[in-house]
């Protein structure tokens, strides 16, 4: 408990996020299941169990830390739809060059000889879709940004003979959100379409309670089944809507838009993120290897729209249809000891994406996605490191003329993540 | 197999095929265009070089990359002086031609230009004028500059050995009718079908490989500000709504209904734009008014607005039937001859029921809409831009090409500076920095959070 106080707030500093499981889901919550390509809820002997299958906690007898990270660079464009009277033609824009990170920690301590007590912190949700300026899609959306932390307490328990285990987790999940666009006219005096005002919706950091539970058997000895289920969430958000005009050269037009403005005031809105089923099964009837095969799913069909209500001026409040669809992804791993210390671990994943075309934005392009991962770990004594590299390719999503927000086109997107978790077992 | 493979074959060969069958091919080796005062890119009652790169025939062209398509170019402010908003601020808006003295810039090409278009021209002008003609109307006065003496819109089209050949005619049939407030100058249709097929034959015998593409013309009275910007009922100038009658209805204007009728405007009724300028001196507001503030002020209260004002339902109605009617010689015409047809009707249905492009929304109205340019009938660089648009969505269809369409994108002013999403200017550093990397700052180090409040957004 004493590590997870230190690693909470730290890791809330640390928070940065981007969309990497289906829609803006988050998976990487540890080296050795990321290297596995997800595949990891039947497995569970790390303390990322936590977030993969409590139940694994159980079967982890000695006390352990660990903490780390994913780094994330994107490489990704738009390209415009040709017979889009809008976006024709336009091709080049991508998000803004950064390196995403996002941390986890975790802490698993015995208790008596069956029990075992864990927490951890981690990121079950993030998204950020910043772009690049002079970004012609900045009308719908030029920054979005999700923001969750989560920190889990959990306890788990096996029977003796370590067959079955159970264990459960309240979630304690914090999120923040950030949207920004902005709002254009035509301007009369010189009929270019100019940028009038920036809209920058930030919320305050929310913070709800949520619950999860799994379950682990083993009922031969080479064979394991897991099952863990996560609470869907609703996360109410409060936050200020500032507004600020954009001078457009000419001070009469300027003068008009600033009457029809709305005022920076205090704004209210809510996401609802999903629940998470890993459904696994794991062998080691090929000597030497441990094979996972998961199925995750989320609930998407509960994200119906996004709602932004503006208090102040309710006219100018608005809401973003989604209607996302229930997706599953579907995710292989194996693990491979080559040496007493060394462990060599692959892994591939496809996941279904739960959008809509005709609500496929800037703000989340989301698509199918087929990753690729490798990693390796090392572990001599109480000192454990693990390390993984994960390339996921997203299918290319075209908004095929549908886009409700009449702005069409083809995103392309790829990703490299890097994750590394260092672990002491005491 | 055999059989299912060539029904596989035929059926192959079929979704691939264009939707049409279409004359000759699109190539834009040569390109000519034929047309009026749209065809020109005139626009707030100006033919200048700051708008005429935006001409519709100009758009297709850089759209298909015709080689070295020539424009007869003018110098801002240009031919009839481009008019310019002044004050939007206060009611009613002014508007001013802008000062200065035009220049033709390529007068002296040796050979006839690939833009045609005459202002002014209607059907029967592109296979009668040369621009020998004294300029004792629009269309002759343009022609001068345009066609210079070197023949018809249509021989100097044929002289050039055209490739391709996108006309678009007939729109002054209608619309003089429309800028003199009477159907009785319409075209009559019998004329019109007569020069339309005309200049299809010429066009067509002269030459026989070239592509082509023609367009129909808008029968939509709500589709130009020309007819819409002004009221036809009085309209308080403090409040700018209408003014009620005692039952609440609002007062209509007051006009020559024709033949000398004098009353008030019936329902459907439109005001020409022009009329504005005479409404404000009091011209059209009933008798019963004038002693009523405001209007007491205005020295012409009481008399009608003029016949050639106003149009009433009457006289709407037969316009519209008649811009049909040539619809239906264009349709005709151009079926005969393997042409396809434009939907510019289609275009102008859509702009005056108001239309999102991308963020930008258009619609017909006056000065703001974006479509229309100051002098209420003309396009603005995006309404022609638009109109190419058609057409080249008319060519791809029929030719199974792909030229790309021209994007509204292009007219963003990108009015912004890179801090104006998701950079932070913090006082004292020569560095932006992302949002994030600010608020992690904050967090460490309280005294940076008030840079919060000048979050460029």
């Amino acid at each position: 408990m004493r590590a997870s106080r230190l690693l909470v707030p730290l890791t809330i500093l640390m928070i940065t996020s981007a969309a990497f499981g289906s829609g803006f889901a988050l998976f990487e919550a540890g080296a050795k299941a990321v290297a596995m390509g997800g595949a990891f809820a039947a497995t569970a002997d790390d303390p990322s169990a936590i977030f993969y299958n409590v139940a694994g906690i159980a079967q982890q007898r000695r006390t352990e830390v660990m903490f780390g990270g994913t780094a994330i660079n994107f490489q990704n464009s738009f390209i415009g739809d040709p017979n889009d009277p809008f976006t024709a033609g336009a091709s080049g824009s991508k998000y803004r060059a950064h390196t995403f990170v996002i941390p986890n920690a975790y802490a698993v301590m015995p208790l008596g000889s069956n029990m075992t007590f864990g927490v951890g912190v981690f990121s079950p949700f993030g998204l950020r879709t910043n772009w690049q300026n002079p970004w012609i899609g900045r009308f719908v959306s030029s920054d979005a940004n999700i923001k969750t932390v989560s920190l889990q307490p959990s306890l788990a328990w096996q029977t003796s003979d370590g067959r079955l285990a159970v264990g459960a987790g309240a979630e304690y999940r914090r999120g923040r959100v950030i949207l920004a666009r902005n709002s254009g006219a035509i301007n009369p005096f010189t009929g270019r379409f100019v940028d009038v005002a920036n809209s920058y919706l930030t919320s305050d950091w929310a913070s709800k309670w949520g619950w999860n539970v799994g379950i682990l058997f083993k009922p031969t000895s080479t064979w394991r089944l897991g099952a863990s289920y996560r609470a869907p969430m609703t996360m109410d958000f409060k936050g200020t809507a500032i507004v600020t005009p954009i001078p457009t050269g000419n001070a009469q037009f300027d003068a008009i838009v600033a009457t029809q403005l709305p005022p920076t005031q205090p704004v209210r809105t809510s996401v609802a993120m999903p629940n998470f089923l890993y459904l696994a099964a794991a062998t080691t009837a090929i000597p030497n290897w441990d094979i996972e095969f998961d199925a995750v799913g989320n609930n998407w069909s509960r994200f119906k729209e996004l709602q932004v209500n503006l208090l102040t001026t309710p006219a100018a409040s608005f809401t973003r249809p989604q209607n996302w669809k229930n997706s599953w992804s579907y995710r292989l791993g194996a693990n491979h000891p080559v040496t007493a210390d060394w462990d060599v671990r692959l892994g591939t994943l496809y996941d279904k994406n739960p959008q809509p075309t005709n609500v496929v934005s800037p703000l989340l392009p989301d698509s199918d996605r087929i990753g690729v991962s490798f990693g390796a770990g090392w572990h001599r004594g109480p000192f454990v490191i693990d390390a993984t590299e994960f390339v996921l390719h997203f299918k290319k999503r075209s908004t095929l003329g549908q886009s409700l927000d009449n702005f069409n086109g083809t995103y392309k997107t790829d990703a490299n993540l890097a994750t590394i978790n260092l672990g002491y077992r005491f | 197999m055999t059989r299912i493979r060539t029904t596989i074959l035929l059926l192959i060969a079929l979704i691939a095929a264009p939707l049409m069958a279409a004359r000759g091919s699109a190539n834009f080796t040569t390109f000519v265009a034929i047309g009026d005062s749209y065809g020109a890119g005139l626009e707030s009652g100006s033919l200048n070089g700051n708008h005429q790169p935006f001409s519709w025939p100009a758009v297709i062209a850089r759209q298909a990359g015709a080689p070295d398509f020539q424009q007869p170019l003018i110098t801002f402010p240009g031919i009839g002086s481009e008019l310019q908003l002044v004050d939007i601020i206060h009611f009613p808006p002014t508007i001013a031609p802008a000062t200065g003295t035009a220049t033709p810039i390529n007068i002296n090409l040796p050979r006839p230009y690939n833009n045609l278009s005459v202002p002014g021209a209607n059907v029967s002008d592109v296979i009668t004028l040369t621009g020998k003609e004294p300029p004792t109307s629009t269309a002759r006065l343009f022609s001068q500059i345009v066609l210079r003496g070197l023949g018809t819109e249509v021989d100097q089209a044929l002289a050039l050995h055209p490739t391709f050949i996108a006309i678009w005619i007939g729109g002054n049939d209608a619309l003089g009718a429309v800028l003199a407030g009477t159907p009785a100058v319409l075209t009559p249709l019998d004329s019109f079908k007569t020069s339309y097929n005309a200049m299809l034959d010429k066009l067509t015998a002269g030459a026989p490989n070239a592509g082509m593409v023609v367009g129909n013309i808008p029968n939509n009275p709500a589709a130009l500000p020309y007819l819409t910007a002004v009221p036809p009922v009085l309209i308080d100038p403090a409040t700018r709504l209408p003014v009620r009658g005692p039952n609440g209805q609002p007062i209509a204007l007051v006009a020559d209904l024709g033949g000398g009728t004098i009353g008030q405007l019936p329902a459907g009724s439109v005001v020409l734009l022009p009329a504005s300028a005479k409404i404000a001196t009091g011209f059209g507001i009933p008798a019963t008014l004038a002693q009523i503030p405001p209007f007491n002020q205005l020295p012409n209260v009481g008399k009608p607005l003029a016949d050639t004002d106003v149009l009433t339902p009457t006289e709407m109605a037969a316009i519209v039937q008649r811009v049909n009617d040539f619809n239906t010689v264009i349709s005709q015409a151009a079926q005969q001859r393997d042409i396809p047809v434009a939907d510019i009707k289609g275009l102008f249905d859509r702009v005056a029921a108001g239309m999102f492009v991308g963020p930008i929304f258009l619609n017909s109205s006056f000065i703001t809409g974006g479509v229309f340019s100051l002098d209420g009938f003309h396009m603005t660089d995006m309404g022609y831009t638009l109109f190419a648009d058609e057409y080249i969505k008319t060519i791809n269809n029929a030719y199974g090409t792909s030229i790309p369409i021209a994007p509204l994108s292009n007219f963003l002013a990108n009015n912004i500076s890179t801090t104006t999403s998701g950079l932070v200017f913090v006082p004292g550093t020569p560095f932006e920095v992302s949002v994030e990397a600010a608020e992690q700052m904050q967090s460490f180090a309280p005294h940076v959070r008030r840079t919060r409040a000048v979050v460029a957004h």
